[in-house]
């Protein structure tokens, strides 16, 4: 299988530097999913996020850390195409979302795994017929074909035998991240946003799914954009991070460096609160 | 050193609407210790604590096994908490946040619970109510009795909260996931504020979580529950630090830390539903130790050279290959 | 209870839900039992409904269980064949509002132009707020009283076009809210993502968990429809006589009522027991839905 987005596809993107005193080591141009000095406010309201630039290179694990009320979630329907940019854009394959229609294939490029398993899933379908409609819609496979592929993406994740047959009402937490994640890939994605993919699952479980998205990463190069208030996870998970607050970046940089050293104060007082 | 014990749960075995969903709990609570409660979804972690702070019948369950005594009660009696609750036992529930009534003053809650358990300590409900608030650590509480809930952030009606339920000096306060809906900053505010007022008030403290952080922080001892069974319990330091039953070494294996490299080890499978809860050790299907005869039977707490007692027929073998392993 | 529902969302107590489903079960036998008499009686019972079988205003007896009305004809045949009609009438005036109004509000509440949401829901609030009644009378002036469709009886018509005309736009207002609140879930903004065309996304994804929403209401709303055809005759619309048929019973019994209670009397109670029986049903079907929400 071919990603979408090639290295050639790629356009150089030169985006305009914010002003203020923030240290970028992440760089700003060049990658699959780049946003450049993006601004968002819903409606009239005041911005949710202001000024973020941000780009996930090829395969690169980016972790997004922030409190309530910080706009990482908001950043991440941003991300994924599902709300558009107040100011700033944001571009996939170097074109913005906003050129990208529906039925683009570009549109795949980006996928999302959400925060609460349950109800991320249509609840009157199968964990089978979730990831075969992909293959359906997506692909224009036959129905037999897609039934086929399906079942070898959900053993992928981890999931075959009778649960491949249950409704999300029958399944735990666990199961219907996996379905929601393999759901993800059979897009054949670039990039996957996953919004606090493990805050709603036990520790246990939690463990298989880090591990399941590490080694989707590892394996087929897929971005990942880790969206989470728990440091623990995006220190496992990722080599970059920014940290936002109040929408926003405070500060940015490697994750060790980041964790290790903080230089902005409010990192530092997250990194204290870990209990 | 004299210790005097609050609450014992022996065997205590939990149903509701005739399903078993605890199946073996024993705790034992000295007066002003604090202690913890860990356990995954299912583990009956929150079944045990409404057990404790009586409001199983109000979801159709009761105790059907075992002993529960509390000050000298026995609450496997009916009627045995006429006039326990808020006095002696009072609990910090799950979803605190919005337990809070919208349309009330945070100074008509307090004022409510005040007079309804007559603790005004001779102050008067209001100014005692201000007193309560700022034991909990809120600053310029005469301005938060006038406020409504939706005006305070989620960490400040957490400590609403628990000032509800320190009202009646209990002896024991239940906090039952306390920091889940918090954010991280928060949390640890919170988790400080509860060991302190257990250290100061003279109160105990169960306090339940998921998460063996949150626990280990604030509490002394500590219960790891698994499939409706208390399956190790000891000295919360010794758990973390030299954990001994296979479920608790593999929780602190999965758990992500900073600065920890290498592969998360995740528990294979899931817990077995409570209808089909196997016939032996309940964590043998995924445990990685065990063997065909540990599905005989179910195994009970045992003292162990360390300290911790540990349900586990194999604990003495698993430390030995261990130490084997390392040497 | 909250507590025990976020600790174990499969274990929600199950004696909570055993009384729903007996109320549905107790519901759904007194709707069939209605339903039953109404195909029964009439086979077996050969009386003609229309015939003068005995002396008028005779009370109930043996032969004539519910008794005879003003000029002698048997209450009990002319009651369950006239629920053959009022059933039918009912069960063609919900079903063809429901499928129209629960795809037209999804359509709608799916589609991101402001204009036509607005444009449509003013149009609804406007059918919704012109009293019902105008519309049949104005219906059946149109139609002219003659206007028929082949098996039902004259004035059949105008009363189902009038129901078909007006009804759907309740069902439209559920579907659109619901699917309003389907947008904000999960599963649905994936779909976006994925790129599924719009009819896919509501046909697979939208309609499926609008559907027992409507469906739901639908129920509740044929009794409405037949409470609707039986206050029809009251002002000389309607189903004419001597067709039997629930309402225009009522209305011959209401002058007699004093002498003859039996007439009147035996139309409200089968209409009750109907009545009950759904309503029972919609309960049940309602803290349902509400519980597979939750879950």
């Amino acid at each position: 299988m071919k990603h979408i987005i090639s290295d050639q596809d790629l356009v150089e993107v030169n985006p305009m530097e914010p002003e203020g005193s923030i240290n970028r080591t992440v760089p700003a141009a060049g990658g699959v999913l780049v946003a450049s000095d993006v601004t968002f406010a819903y409606g009239s309201g005041p911005a949710v996020v202001k000024n973020v630039s941000l780009a996930v290179p090829e395969g690169a694990a980016i972790g997004i850390v922030g409190e309530s009320g910080s706009g990482k979630s908001t950043l991440a329907s941003l991300l994924v195409g599902m709300l558009t940019p107040t100011t700033g854009t944001i571009t996939v394959g170097g074109r913005p979302w906003s050129s990208v229609r529906r039925r683009d294939p570009l549109r795949l490029a980006v996928q999302m795994v959400f925060q609460n398993p349950y109800t991320a899933l249509n609840p009157r379908m199968t964990a089978l017929r979730t990831v075969s409609e992909v293959y359906e819609a997506c692909s224009g496979a036959a129905k037999a074909e897609a039934s086929e592929h399906a079942r070898e993406m959900l053993q992928r994740v981890g999931l075959t035998g009778l649960a491949i047959d249950k409704r999300p009402g029958e399944m735990s937490g666990g199961q219907c991240q996996r379905v929601g994640i393999a759901r993800a890939l059979a897009a054949n994605p670039s990039v996957i946003v996953a919004d606090e993919p493990t805050s709603a699952l036990d520790v246990s479980v939690q463990a298989q799914i880090l591990n399941l998205l590490s080694d989707l990463r590892q394996e087929q190069g897929i971005g990942l954009v880790l969206i989470s208030h728990d440091l623990n996870v995006v220190s496992y998970l990722t080599d970059s991070a920014i940290v936002m607050r109040h929408g926003e970046v405070v500060e940015q940089g490697a994750t060790d460096g980041l964790l290790n050293s903080p230089a902005h104060p409010y990192t530092r007082s997250l990194i204290d609160s870990v209990l | 050193m004299t210790q005097t014990l609050l609450l014992q749960a022996s065997n205590v075995a939990i149903e509701i609407d005739g399903r078993q969903l605890v199946s073996s709990v024993d705790l034992a609570v000295n007066k002003g210790s604090a202690v913890g409660i860990v356990g995954e979804t299912g583990s009956g972690k929150s079944l045990t604590c409404r057990a404790i702070a009586g409001s199983l019948p109000a979801i159709g369950g009761s105790i059907t096994h075992g002993t529960l005594t509390l000050d000298g009660r026995d609450l496997t009696k009916p009627k045995a908490y006429a006039d326990l609750y808020g006095r002696t036992v009072s609990l910090v529930p799950q979803n605190s946040l919005s337990a809070l009534n919208p349309l009330m003053r945070i100074g008509a809650h307090l004022i409510e619970t005040i007079k309804a358990l007559d603790a005004d300590d001779g102050l008067g409900p209001k100014n005692r109510a201000a007193q309560l608030l700022e034991r909990v650590g809120l600053r310029d509480p005469e301005r938060i009795l006038r406020q409504y809930p939706h005006q305070l952030s989620g960490g400040m009606r957490q400590r609403v909260m628990i000032a509800l339920a320190i009202a009646g000096r209990p002896k024991l306060l239940i906090a039952d996931e306390p920091t889940t809906a918090l954010d991280v900053s928060v949390q640890k505010e919170i988790v400080e504020l509860l060991g302190q007022l257990t250290r100061e008030e003279d109160m105990a403290m169960i306090l339940v979580s998921h998460d063996l952080g949150v626990v280990s922080a604030a509490t002394e001892t500590v219960a790891v529950m698994y499939s409706g069974m208390v399956v190790e319990h000891g000295p919360t330091e010794t758990i973390l630090q030299h954990p001994r039953h296979p479920y608790t070494k593999a929780l602190l294996e999965a758990r992500p830390t900073i600065g920890r490299t290498g592969r998360l080890v995740g528990i294979p499978g899931a817990p077995a539903s409570p209808d089909a809860w196997p016939s032996g050790c309940r964590f043998a299907p995924r445990c990685k130790y065990a063997q065909p005869a540990c599905n005989e039977a179910v195994p009970t707490l045992e003292a162990t050279d360390s300290g911790q007692f540990v349900a586990c027929r194999r604990v003495h073998e698993i430390g030995a290959l261990e130490s084997a392993g390392a040497a | 209870m909250a507590v025990v529902a976020a600790e174990a969302p499969g274990l929600v107590p199950a004696r909570r839900r055993r009384p729903r489903r007996l109320e549905l079960r107790v519901g759904i036998g007194l709707i069939a039992a209605v339903i039953l008499a109404c195909v029964v009686i009439p086979i077996v019972n050969t009386t003609d409904p229309n015939a003068l079988v005995a002396a008028p205003l005779q009370p109930p007896s043996a032969q004539h269980p519910f008794g005879t009305d003003t000029v002698g004809r048997d209450v009990f045949i002319r009651v369950f064949t006239a629920g053959r009609l009022d059933l039918a009438l009912a069960a063609l005036g919900v079903i063809v509002p429901l499928v129209t109004g629960t795809v037209i509000g999804t359509v709608i509440g799916a589609s991101r132009s402001r204009t036509l949401d607005v444009v449509a829901m003013r149009f609804t609030d406007g059918l919704i707020a012109f009293p019902f009644m105008i519309v049949v009378l104005l219906i059946v002036l149109i139609l002219g009283p003659e206007a028929q469709i082949p098996p039902l009886p004259p004035g059949a018509a105008s009363v189902l076009a009038a129901t078909w005309l007006v009804n759907w736009t309740t069902y439209a207002r559920l579907a659109r809210a619901r699917t309003h609140v389907l947008r904000q879930e999960d599963f649905i903004a994936a779909t976006g993502l994925l790129g599924y065309s719009r009819p896919r996304i509501v046909v697979r994804h939208l309609l499926p968990s609008v559907s027992p929403t409507t469906a739901t209401f639908a129920v509740a709303d044929t009794l409405g429809i037949v409470a609707l055809i039986a206050a029809l005759p009251f002002l000389g619309a309607g189903i004419q006589p001597p067709t039997p048929e629930w309402g225009s019973i009522m209305y011959e019994g209401r002058g007699v009522l004093s002498q003859a209670w039996w007439i009147s009397l035996s139309t409200v109670g089968v209409v009750l027991v109907l009545g009950t029986g759904v309503m029972m049903v919609v309960d049940s079907l309602i803290s349902n839905t509400r519980r597979a929400r939750l879950t």
